[in-house]
């Protein structure tokens, strides 16, 4: 920019707070400077209302959300959650879920993806399966024709726990001798400013509810629409980050 | 029970399917036994788990459906019959999100069976306008921008929709007695009162006219 001096021009500009004073002023501006708006009055659509484009597909139900998508062949998920909050599993029996006519696939959740991971995974607790940690914790997905199918198969996983100690109040949370959520120092992506915890921060105890510990439950709907050949990508979802990644757990994605 | 003509319940069954509570058995023990008796008289009336086909009146027609007896009336509206606009949320009567009318009345179509609105007269949101005419809660719910993310809204104009039906002047307590159970999670109540009350508003002034004009002309 140094060398050049860019040709300017003098505008009348309103200076001031209302209510408080307000004067005109000379200002320079540069000369491409779009001249200042008009009064209000006289404008077309600033400060005027306008009418919500969807608003009538929505007033009359004819809008479509993500639910309201069916596509031919789609398959309906349902995720089998813990029902404890900390422990180890021993044995998952989905044969009877597999067996139940309409449904296409049973899928054990390898590694829970999203969640605060070991910072050295040779830390963690030995277990053919991942350590729960939270209450629903996704174990297994179901696949299958159809919504109420796949919730019958959900009830079919048979899931025997080797239970851990956990605690539900901050105060138990605090003693020296509360249990433990991970063996050793855990970060989890995209909290605390998205490079996880401090550094030298350590999980102490385990806390948790009934509503899970991740966040808050949202009342909207929460779903998404998958495409099997592209597990990748998900066209359309809410932003509801836990349900993302629970999804992402079953096609062994990771989220980007 | 069930007042429709063509399904009735096991009572015994229901019991067994749903594990009623003590307190409850309890109470019921006298109805139960005499339900009972009938059954041994008449032999039972269990039906399901197999689906089977019923009629169901929606919207001035009728349409006929393969439920389970399972299914709910906002599942079979949604899935079965593509009436999307019926919403489902917390699928456990707490939000008012499905709220349909059945039997000119507003009731959670989670929570009525499909099976269970046999014989009766359901009004769905798809039912309300009239290709692209709206109704005037739905004109007026566009008007005043009564919605954010839309979500809660269909269940929220049958609920209005419902209100001016029954009392065609209602004060703003009725309005907000009669949205209590709709959950609105964008907030949307200020407006969703305004249209309401502007619906009455004009239906009244517009009847004083009508009324004006006759007088008028007499």
């Amino acid at each position: 920019m140094q060398g050049t001096t860019p040709e300017k021009r003098t505008e009348t500009l309103v200076f001031g707070i209302p209510q408080n004073g307000l004067e005109q002023k000379q200002r320079e501006v540069p000369l491409d400077e779009p001249p200042p708006l008009p009064a209000n009055a006289e404008l077309k659509y600033i400060g005027k209302p306008t009418q919500r484009y969807d608003g009538p597909a929505k007033a009359t139900g004819k809008g479509r959300y993500t639910a309201d998508v069916h596509l031919s062949g789609m398959l309906y998920a349902r995720m089998v959650g813990s029902t404890i909050p900390h422990g180890r599993i021993v044995s998952i029996d989905s044969s009877e879920a597999e067996k139940l006519p309409g449904v296409r696939a049973v899928h054990v959740i390898e590694h829970v993806y999203g969640g605060a991971e070991l910072r050295d995974p040779k830390q963690e607790i030995l277990s053919r399966y991942p350590i729960v940690r939270y209450v629903e914790q996704p174990i297994a997905g179901i696949a299958a024709t159809s919504q109420q199918i796949a919730d019958d198969a959900a009830k079919l996983v048979k899931v025997k726990y080797e239970p851990r100690p956990f605690v539900v109040d901050r105060t138990d949370a605090r003693a020296d001798d509360a249990p433990v959520v991970f063996p050793g120092p855990a970060d989890a992506a995209g909290s605390a400013g998205g490079g996880g915890g401090r550094r030298m921060f350590r999980r102490k105890a385990m806390c948790t509810d009934r509503t899970g510990r991740q966040e808050a439950i949202s009342i909207k709907v929460s779903l998404m629409l998958m495409r099997w050949w592209k597990p990748n990508t998900l066209p359309r979802c809410k932003r509801i980050p836990r349900w993302k990644r629970t999804a992402l757990s079953w096609t062994g994605s990771r989220m980007r | 029970m069930s007042d429709s003509p063509s399904v009735e319940f096991s009572r015994r069954g229901f019991l067994k399917g749903v594990g009623i509570t003590a307190a409850t058995s309890v109470i019921d023990t006298a109805s139960a036994f005499a339900h009972d008796a009938r059954e041994a008289l008449h032999g039972p009336k269990a039906i399901g788990p197999e689906a089977l086909s019923v009629k169901l009146h929606i919207n001035g027609s009728e349409h006929a459906v393969t439920v389970e007896p399972r299914y709910t009336l906002a599942e079979t509206l949604r899935d079965n019959l593509g009436l999307t606009g019926t919403k489902i949320v917390c699928d456990r009567g707490s939000c008012s999100a499905c709220t349909v009318w059945i039997d000119k009345v507003p009731a959670l179509a989670c929570m009525t069976l499909a099976v269970d609105a046999v014989g009766r007269e359901i009004i769905t949101i798809e039912g309300l306008s009239h290709g692209d005419a709206m109704h005037p809660v739905q004109a007026a719910f566009v008007k005043h921008d009564a919605m954010q993310c839309g979500f809660c809204t269909p269940g929220m104009v049958m609920s209005c929709a419902a209100l001016l039906e029954r009392n065609p002047n209602p004060s703003l307590a009725d309005v907000k007695h009669a949205v209590s159970g709709n959950l609105c999670r964008c907030g949307t109540y200020p407006n969703i009162f305004a249209v309401t009350l502007d619906v009455a508003q004009q239906k009244i002034q517009a009847s004083a006219l009508v009324a004006l004009k006759t007088e008028t002309g007499a």
